[in-house]
Formats: structure tokens, C-alpha cells, sequence
């Protein structure tokens, strides 16, 4: 059954018009970034550019502060990270191998962060923020996000599975808590570490509301955000060529690591089923 | 850090009853050590935690109890009057119904396209890693490009949709500006968005199932169509109802593509809740409302995600 | 390692001394409309700080009007409001209710009172005052002007120096300017005008209608004169067919310097872009009359904050100050085509010069005798808010002209009642 030519005819059929369905769009925007402003006005789709022309992407980096924003980006997404995978694995190895009074009340308090997305607390954590003089800046963005109830999860899962008799052995060696930790439950769980770490970058390139509600210049924005902004302004606003130009330009890197590591990305996203 | 100090002087010299004290008190601290350890661990993720999850949440229903607004500069205490507002405000209905939509919209065709695509990427066919990627891509992009791109090819008169709708005979329409679209051009937004990444967690769910099922299936001449009802649909269920439920929390806390695409217009065909919310407290200054209306948005996630962890559990006795 | 911190500490002192020395104040403005407008308000704060060293403006760009009223509503909330901040004038009622912001008489005053306000033309400086004092210095003022191609108007057998001046004829020019395709789907359209309340408000003065009370607590939009402004503008869209039914303000715009439609109307802040943009002549006039020749006035105003202590207040006044001068003004009219607020600014060579070029600009101008305030009320947002979701779903044909002005002027009541007294 599965061999039969015409099944397998039809299978890749299928696909390829899925895969068309949703490439198609990109494809488009990327073609459009291209084309002089006026082309794309005709009444009769153009997909190649008459004359293709780099003048949108030098619009877009004279029109916004782009570098800045990628230096914004990159700082809060990897700075984010880098607090993250300590808070995550402090916590992770808590709920995973010691017992404490309270634990199972904390941890589905920890939970609830998985439920209610900072966009939902938005209000208040804008007046928290302002309290604490932080409004307009990377450590703002970052700052609902330093606790990871997902990281948390996704790690408390690997810690678990470590052999309790291996934590015996290695504590009559000398080697327990925080060394333990260290030498030999951290490295263990480097794949769940990367899967944190590629959905976590994803989602913190990503963002865009927050961000927005938290900065006022460019001082901290994001790339994301800059785009959306971008988008906004006049000089932006329904200026086609120039919004897509900059729209590829915001997601070139991220989709070329896509491209490269593909399998990577595809099973960190995978064991992300919750909170991605 | 759990390494004690021994006492340095030799038992002999120190009175015996100093040693012991000493030895206690070392004892004292490695047990308050013992028990500290854990809290201490967990501390920084509590400390972040209750400062902008648990403090903004119970703040939040503590205001909604409020009068807060342009009418009522000073706070004045209502009890839930309130959530009686949103009740008898035909907008939030308007927007629950929109949010509801909106989930219903997305989500089962989303699910349901999801899992056909896995079940013919599981065919092992050749070319597997480029359907895969191009299926996917839309999971690593920001909501915030994908609603430019959607812009863009809706866009009334000259957009991609309208070319070719015209040689189909369609209106030259403004897709997101009519309220009979707006909303659907949205779902059409999620679906492409999302569509990638429901197939990668079939597939992840597809892979654990025994083959010998369908060996077994196969030996007692079952067809195709039975195994797929009798043994993959029953085995996917508990992922997909556990994933269908994470989804229907996303959809309501979706916020970037009203924000970028329609600002909840036309009309308020396409007004979300955190957009409704987000509305009445920074525009509106309408401060205890929109708590109210948070608080409500906060039950109905706190409901979603008590079904979503009764789901988990069972997929758990499942395997 | 010590010493490095310290050094460094040091270090950063020196630096940050110029900037301790200065009155550093906080400035919120939006920009609604299209072209590079940021960069033009940044050139102004740049110049500021030439003339006046001792201050340092930090320009906020909030967005369009609303998100910059969003951002200084967020910021009164958490206790921390810029200094000065550009907002639309029928914001004074809010920003009152807010208790946010001062008057500034005394600051008119010190500059020689009426007579530096009669520099101002009159209907820009009316809808900044209440109960007898001055709430906002006027600045970044539009009316609606009706552009047209001029082209496009001599390809439909129009003559290109006869621009509509009654609702007959601008529905008669559109219909003529209309072209459609063989299935009867317009690919050029008539007229193009932004499905956004503040152009309607026009129509309903035009047809002799009123919007609101000048006690800013009651609203007449069921009235005869506003329902059948609506009617007229429905039956454009729904019956002729001779506008597209939802335009936002940049779409439109493209629209017309794209040649997809003969006319549009929108606000003179869009000049500049389109005189940049436009490939083919065209011309500007004044808004069609019906029962009266009329049109409702937008645009905005400098607010100083309360909460500013007295010396951020005096700065921000002199920026204030700067910004409406004659000379800014009139920079200001050339690059965006907002109206320069003052009379005086028409009379600088500057200004002469690029009307001699560009005759279109004096329109907006000339058309303000017959200018009126747009609606405005307490808790404005809401009501405005309410407006537009009528108006647009009576555009989808939800239901009639009539029934969305009578739920449009039910829902505002509601919100206007508290404020009954």
C-alpha cells in the first residue's frame, strides 16, 4: 500500500501544496523588498523585480537605528538567557531531588507563570517597573522572564531521571550538592539546556509586546519591536517595499540558523509542547 | 558550602561539655543547612517570580474591587461592581465571543491540518527535511513579521490575495477593514503561524507508538483507515487535547496581530482580550475595569489550565 | 581593582557633569501622518539646544495621536508623566479630569498676553482654552483639505482647474472619475477618505450639524444633520460606489500618490508627503459645502505637567516657546503641511517663497475662517472610541445610518452621565 507510486505521487502532492502554501508568502515579501516602490502598484502581480534594487534595505537602516537594535536584541536575548540558566537550574534541581516542606504548593505556584503570559500583567508590571527606575531599559524587558517556570519544568524532568544511587556514590565521594550539581547532573542534562536555551532565544528575538509597553526610545528596544514600530511611524506606514525589506531583515539570521540547524530547532521546539 | 568545619582542638584540652556544645551547634547549623538548602535554591526564581507573576496578579483583582476612572479620580471601594459592569457590557461579551471565535477558528483546523501533514511526513517519504522546514519556518519568525507579511498580501487593491481573487472572480476586497473578514484574516494569520509547529509535536507523538500495534493490526487485516481510528487517533488524543488546551491559553493572550494588523477594528470585530484590557487601562484610564476584566481573563486561564494538567495526568497513566 | 572602579567612577562623573548642569526635561509627541515628521521634530529639539545650552530635551516619539495619549495615560499611572507633551487639543478635558496638567496664562502673560496669542490664528488658540484659562500652546494643526489629480481629472473628461465645491458635485466628479473594470469593480476610485470619525464630523458641519455641547457633557449625533452626513457618506461607499469602503489614513494616502484614486480627502499634514511622492499634478481645495461651507479642525497642542517641579515647567515652556514660534512654524508647514499656527509666520520670506512654489499650501490656511472645533467630551477616548465602531460597522451595512447614530449617541450618553451635574 505504502509503496504504490500513486500513493507516494499523492503524498508528496499534498505536501508540496502545503509547503507551497505556506512559503509562498515569504517568498512574496522577500521578491517585494527587492522592487522599486512604484512596481509593485501594477495591477498585474509582478513576482520578479523589474529592477532589482538594494535602496529599501539602505531606506531601512538610514530610516531606524537597526544596529542598535540588534545589539538590544542580542543583549537582552543572550544577557536573559545567561540568568535564566541559573535561576532554572538552582530551582530544577530543588523540586527534582530534595524534599522540603511545601514543595509541591511552590512548584504549582511556579506553574502559574506558564498560564498568565507577562502580556496579561502588563498594567502592573509597568507601575512595578517605573518603581523601580528601570522603565526604558534591557534589564525591563528581560525582567519578567528571569524566572523560568518552563525552564524549570522541562529541566526538573532530566534531573529527575539521574539515578538516585549515582548521587550516593557520588556524595561519599566527596562530591554532593552544588558540586553534584556542577559535575555531574549539568552536564547530563545538556540536551534539555539546549532546548531551553534555542526556544527560549526564539521567543525573547520574538517579542513584541512587552517591549513595547516598556521602552520609550530606542535606547532599549528590540529589533522585533523596532519593527513593529517601523511599521507604525509615517515614514513606515504602508510604505510596502521599505516595511518588507525590513521585515526580512529582521528575520534573515534567525531563519538562515533555522535553515543550517534545522533538526536541532525542530527537537527543542518538540519538547517545548508546553509553554513554547 | 556543605562541608562542615571539624573543631580544630584536640578533644583532650577543651572540657568535654564545650566540645559537645560546639558539636551541637555544628550539628544545629548543618540541619538548618539541610533544611535552608532547597529554599535557598529555589529563592531567586521565587524572588522574580512573586515580584512580576504572583505580586501583578493578586494586585490586579485587589484594584478590580476599585472605581478607577476619569469620572472617579480617587479610588472608591465597589465590592464586584465591577465584574458586574463586564456583565452587563454588551462589548466584553462581544470581545469573550471574539476571543472565542478566534481559539475555535484557529485552533481544530490548525490541529486537524497539523496532523494530516505528520501523518504524511511519518511516511518516511524522500525530501522529508525540506517539507519539514518550509512547514516550520513560521514557528521561528516574530508574530510581529508574520502580520507585516499578512499585510501586505491582503492589502486591498494590489495585495497577492486580491490579484488572484479577482481571476477567481472575488471582490477587490479590504480583507482586514471589513468586519466580516477582519477576524477571519487573523485565524488565517494563526493557522499559517502555527500550523508547523502542531505537526512537529504529532510527529514527536506519532514516533512513540509501538510499532507492533500496527504489525498486529495489520496481521488481523485491518485497513488503513481502521488503524488510523482504532490505534493512532486513541494514542494521539491525550497530546492532542493537553496541546489543544495550551493553545486555547495562547489565543487568549494573543495580542501582537490585532496590535499591528487592525487595532480591534472595524467596529470591534476583532478586539482581544489583553487588546480590550490593554484599551480600558491605558486609554481609557478606566483603571478598576480593566482589572475586572483581567481577573475574569485570569479565571477562565486558571480554568483552561486545571483541564490542561488533568490531561497531562492521564496522558502520564497512559504510558 | 579597586582603584579601576574608582577611576572609572570618576571618570563617568566628568562625563555626566554637562548633563547634571542641564534641566534635562522629558517630551512626548506623536506623529499621526506620513512622511519623515520624526526626524523633523528631532531637527527642531537639535536647534533648541543650540539656543538654549542650559536645557536638554529628551524627545519621546508616543506614536500616533492615541498611542501618545496611551503613553502619557501609562505614565500618569505610575506616577511618572513627561514634562511636556503634545497632545490633541480635544485631550484638554481628559488631561483636566486627570488633574495633570497646568494652565499656562501666567506664562502667556510674561509674554505680553493677548497680543502674543493673537499672533495665533483664532480657532487654534478657542479649543485650547477652558473656563477662561489656557491649557496648551497651539501646535501641529490640521484641517481636512480635498486633494486632487489633476491627470486623473483630465483623463475623465474633467476640467483640472474645477475641483468640486458642493456634495453634488464632488459625488458627480466621482462618479465621472470612477473608473471600473469589465466585471464593474472599480480600479480607480472617485474619492478616497479614511473611514475615521474626524473626517465625518466635517460632513456633519457641513450639512449645518452640530457634534457636541461647549461644556464638553452632552453629544448630538442622532440629530437630522448628522444622520444624514452619514447617509451621504454611506450611499458614496454602498449605492455609487464611488469611494473604497475602509481606508486607513496611510493607506489612503498611498492610494492617491499611487494614482488609484482621482481625489481624496485628508489632512493638510500629508502635503509634504505628497508633494514628495506624487509623480502627476495635482491640486488642493477647499472641502465641499453643503448647507454651510465648513470643516472641523484637528490637531494639537504643547501641555506642561503638574507634576514637573517649577524649574522643568519654565523649561518646558521655552521649548514650547521655541517650537511655536514663527520661523519653527513655518519650517513646520513646509515639512510636514500641517498649518503654521501663526499669522506672522505667512510673512517670512521662507514661507513666501514656497507659497510662490507651491500655491497649494495657502489652502489649508485660507480655508480656516470656516473652521470649527472637532468633537470633544469628557472621557473623549471612550467617546471617540464608540464613534468609530459605529460609523464602521453603518459602513459594513450592519444596520442603518439612523440605528448607528442612535446606539453611537445612547452608548456616549452612557459614559457621559456621571459627568451630569
Amino acid at each position: 500500500m505504502r509503496s504504490r507510486p500513486l500513493w507516494r505521487l499523492t503524498v508528496h502532492g499534498l505536501l508540496l501544496l502545503a509547503g507551497l502554501v505556506i512559503v509562498v508568502p515569504f517568498l512574496w515579501i522577500a521578491l517585494t523588498a527587492f522592487k522599486e516602490r512604484n512596481e509593485i502598484f501594477s495591477l498585474i502581480p509582478q513576482w520578479l523585480p523589474a529592477h532589482p534594487t538594494l535602496q529599501n534595505f539602505w531606506g531601512v537602516l538610514d530610516a531606524m537605528p537597526f544596529w542598535r537594535y540588534y545589539w538590544n536584541t542580542l543583549v537582552v536575548a543572550f544577557g536573559l538567557l545567561g540568568v535564566q540558566l541559573i535561576t532554572i537550574t538552582l530551582a530544577a534541581y530543588a523540586f527534582a531531588r530534595m524534599e522540603f516542606w511545601g514543595r509541591d504548593v511552590l512548584f504549582i505556584l511556579l506553574l502559574v507563570q506558564l498560564m498568565i503570559a507577562p502580556q496579561s500583567t502588563a498594567i502592573q508590571n509597568y507601575v512595578t517597573i517605573v518603581n523601580l527606575g528601570l522603565l526604558d531599559t534591557r534589564l525591563a524587558i528581560m525582567a519578567p522572564y528571569l524566572a523560568s517556570a518552563f525552564g524549570t519544568f522541562l529541566l526538573r524532568q532530566t534531573f529527575k531521571g539521574i539515578p538516585k544511587e549515582l548521587e550516593e556514590a557520588a556524595s561519599l565521594d566527596g562530591c554532593g550538592g552544588l558540586r553534584f550539581l556542577a559535575y555531574i547532573a549539568v552536564p547530563l542534562a545538556v540536551p534539555g539546556y539546549l532546548a531551553f536555551a534555542l526556544v527560549s532565544l526564539t521567543y525573547h528575538w520574538n517579542e513584541f509586546f512587552w517591549p513595547l509597553v516598556i521602552t520609550e526610545t530606542s535606547k532599549a528596544r528590540t529589533l522585533t519591536l523596532g519593527l513593529g514600530i517601523f511599521a507604525q511611524t509615517a515614514e513606515g506606514a504602508a510604505d510596502w517595499t521599505m516595511l518588507m525589506a525590513a521585515t526580512l531583515m529582521v528575520v534573515a539570521v534567525p531563519l538562515l540558523l533555522f535553515l543550517v540547524f534545522q533538526r536541532r530547532f525542530i527537537n527543542s521546539f518538540m519538547q517545548s509542547g508546553l509553554g513554547g | 558550602m556543605n562541608r562542615t568545619v571539624e573543631p580544630r582542638t584536640p578533644a583532650g584540652v577543651v572540657p568535654a561539655a564545650v566540645v559537645a556544645g560546639a558539636r551541637g551547634r555544628v550539628r544545629t547549623r548543618r540541619r538548618v543547612m539541610a533544611v535552608a538548602r532547597p529554599y535557598l535554591y529555589i529563592l531567586p526564581t521565587f524572588l522574580f517570580l512573586f515580584v512580576f507573576t504572583h505580586y501583578p496578579i493578586l494586585k490586579t483583582f485587589y484594584l478590580s474591587l476599585f472605581k478607577w476612572n476619569l469620572a472617579t479620580p480617587k479610588m472608591k471601594f465597589i465590592g464586584l461592581g465591577n465584574y458586574v459592569q463586564a456583565w452587563s457590557t454588551p462589548l466584553f461579551w462581544q470581545v469573550l465571543q471574539n476571543n472565542v471565535l478566534f481559539a475555535v477558528g484557529t485552533i481544530p483546523i490548525s490541529l486537524a491540518l497539523a496532523l494530516v501533514l505528520a501523518l504524511l511526513i511519518n511516511q518516511k517519504v524522500r525530501g522529508l527535511a525540506i517539507y519539514r522546514a518550509a512547514l516550520f519556518y513560521p514557528t521561528i519568525i516574530p508574530m510581529a513579521a508574520a502580520a507585516m507579511i499578512w499585510l501586505w498580501i491582503l492589502t486591498p487593491s494590489y495585495g497577492l490575495v486580491n490579484f488572484y481573487g479577482k481571476a477567481l472572480g472575488l471582490p477587490d476586497i479590504h480583507w482586514l477593514g471589513h468586519s466580516r473578514f477582519a477576524l477571519a484574516a487573523l485565524i488565517l494569520v494563526g493557522i499559517w503561524k502555527r500550523v508547523g509547529y502542531y505537526m512537529v509535536i504529532f510527529l514527536a507523538g506519532l514516533q512513540v507508538i509501538p510499532e507492533h500495534l500496527y504489525e498486529a493490526a495489520i496481521l488481523e487485516g485491518a485497513s488503513p483507515w481502521q488503524r488510523f481510528w482504532r490505534i493512532t487517533l486513541p494514542l494521539l488524543s491525550p497530546t492532542t487535547f493537553f496541546v489543544a488546551i495550551m493553545a486555547v491559553i495562547d489565543s487568549f493572550q494573543a495580542i501582537d496581530q490585532v496590535y499591528l494588523m487592525t487595532q480591534g477594528g472595524p467596529g470591534n470585530n476583532t478586539n482581544l482580550f489583553i487588546f480590550y484590557i490593554y484599551q480600558n487601562a491605558f486609554r481609557f484610564f478606566d483603571m478598576g475595569y480593566a482589572s475586572a476584566v483581567s481577573g475574569i481573563l485570569f479565571l477562565i486561564l486558571l480554568g483552561l489550565t486545571v483541564l490542561a494538567f488533568r490531561m497531562l495526568h492521564r496522558r502520564v497513566h497512559y504510558a | 581593582m579597586k582603584r579601576r572602579v574608582w577611576i572609572l567612577v570618576l571618570l563617568l562623573a566628568v562625563m555626566a557633569a554637562p548633563v547634571w548642569a542641564a534641566t534635562e526635561i522629558k517630551f512626548y509627541y506623536p506623529v499621526h501622518l506620513t512622511g519623515p515628521l520624526v526626524k523633523e521634530i528631532e531637527a527642531y529639539v537639535a536647534d533648541f539646544h543650540k539656543a538654549h545650552p542650559g536645557i536638554r530635551v529628551e524627545p519621546v516619539w508616543g506614536g500616533n495621536y492615541w498611542q501618545n495619549m496611551q503613553k502619557t495615560v501609562a505614565a500618569l499611572q505610575a506616577g511618572n508623566p513627561p514634562d511636556v507633551a503634545v497632545h490633541l487639543a480635544i485631550d484638554v478635558v481628559t488631561l483636566r479630569d486627570l488633574d495633570a496638567v497646568i494652565p499656562l496664562d501666567e506664562f502667556v502673560q510674561r509674554e505680553g498676553g493677548e497680543k502674543f496669542l493673537g499672533d495665533f490664528f483664532p480657532g487654534f488658540v478657542s479649543d485650547l482654552k477652558a473656563d477662561g484659562k489656557v491649557w496648551a500652546i497651539p501646535f501641529q494643526r490640521s484641517t481636512p483639505i480635498l486633494y486632487y489629480n489633476k491627470d486623473l481629472f483630465r483623463k475623465a473628461g474633467l476640467d483640472p482647474n474645477k475641483p468640486p465645491t458642493t456634495w453634488d458635485e464632488l459625488l458627480a466628479t466621482a462618479q465621472k472619475a470612477t473608473v471600473r473594470d469589465a466585471s464593474g469593480q472599480a480600479t480607480q476610485w472617485g474619492l478616497t477618505i479614511p473611514d475615521d470619525p474626524w473626517l465625518l464630523m466635517s460632513f456633519i458641519l457641513q450639512n449645518g450639524g452640530r457634534t457636541h455641547s461647549p461644556d464638553f457633557k452632552k453629544v448630538y449625533l442622532a440629530e437630522k444633520p448628522a444622520v444624514d452626513a452619514l447617509q451621504f457618506w454611506v450611499e458614496l461607499a454602498n449605492k455609487h460606489k464611488v469611494i473604497p469602503r475602509h481606508r486607513t489614513f496611510p493607506e489612503s494616502v498611498q492610494d492617491f500618490a499611487a494614482g488609484k484614486t482621482a481625489m481624496l480627502i485628508h489632512s493638510t499634514g500629508n502635503l509634504r508627503f505628497i508633494r514628495d511622492s506624487a509623480k502627476f499634478e495635482w491640486g488642493a481645495a477647499f472641502l465641499p459645502k453643503n448647507k454651510r461651507q465648513a470643516v472641523a479642525i484637528g490637531g494639537a497642542g504643547f501641555f506642561i505637567f503638574k507634576k514637573a517641579p517649577r524649574e522643568k515647567q519654565e523649561a518646558a515652556w521655552q521649548f514650547a516657546k521655541f517650537l511655536a514660534s514663527a520661523e519653527i512654524q513655518a519650517r513646520w508647514n513646509i515639512g510636514s503641511g500641517y498649518i503654521a499656527t501663526r499669522k506672522s509666520s505667512f510673512e517670512l520670506p521662507l514661507m513666501k517663497d514656497y507659497a510662490a512654489k507651491l500655491p497649494q499650501v495657502l489652502v489649508a490656511r485660507d480655508q480656516l475662517p470656516y473652521a470649527l472645533p472637532e468633537m470633544s467630551t469628557h472621557d473623549n477616548q471612550k467617546v471617540r472610541e464608540i464613534f468609530r465602531t459605529h460609523f464602521q460597522e453603518v459602513l459594513d451595512e450592519k444596520y442603518t445610518s439612523e440605528e448607528g447614530m442612535k446606539k453611537a449617541q445612547a452608548e456616549m450618553e452612557k459614559v457621559l452621565a456621571p459627568y451630569q451635574k
